[in-house]
């Protein structure tokens, strides 16, 4: 497994790496904050908790 | 020095086969390092809020017997 190093720079996959990971979490944290769930920052408490089928069907 | 060169000039990358071992040593700690953090940060957010809902929606994972019976009917 360590020859993959003898066949890819170490230098460019830790860059790429870096660079895709920090994208991808900048990316995942965007879309958990647009989310009225996920969002940490907001005050409501779990707003899509009270929502069950029988919610909906009764309302 | 010039055995040292002749090894470089074998690999791509210009490593010896030690470099390539002491780098891969470093990069799977790194990388399971990384692991056990994400697995600790997925867990914490589960038990704050749990982002699969169970058949009757979100509400019916709100403690563990309910996540429970969630899991068995959703195995029924």
């Amino acid at each position: 497994m360590w020859r993959i190093w003898l066949l890819f720079d170490p230098r460019r996959v830790l860059v790429a790496m870096a660079a895709f990971l920090f994208v991808l979490a900048i990316l995942i944290h965007f879309i958990l904050l647009s989310s009225p769930r996920f969002n940490w920052l907001g005050t409501t408490p779990a707003p899509v908790a009270e929502l069950t089928v029988e919610t909906v069907q009764n309302a | 020095m010039a055995d040292n060169t002749n090894e470089r000039t074998g690999s791509l990358t210009g490593l010896t086969a030690s470099e390539a071992q002491e780098f891969h040593k470093l990069f799977i700690l790194s990388f399971i390092l990384f692991t056990l953090i994400a697995v600790g940060a997925h867990f914490l957010v589960w038990s704050w809020r749990p982002w699969i809902p169970g058949p009757n929606g979100y509400a019916m994972i709100q403690d563990t017997m309910s996540l429970a019976s969630a899991l068995v009917s959703l195995k029924a």
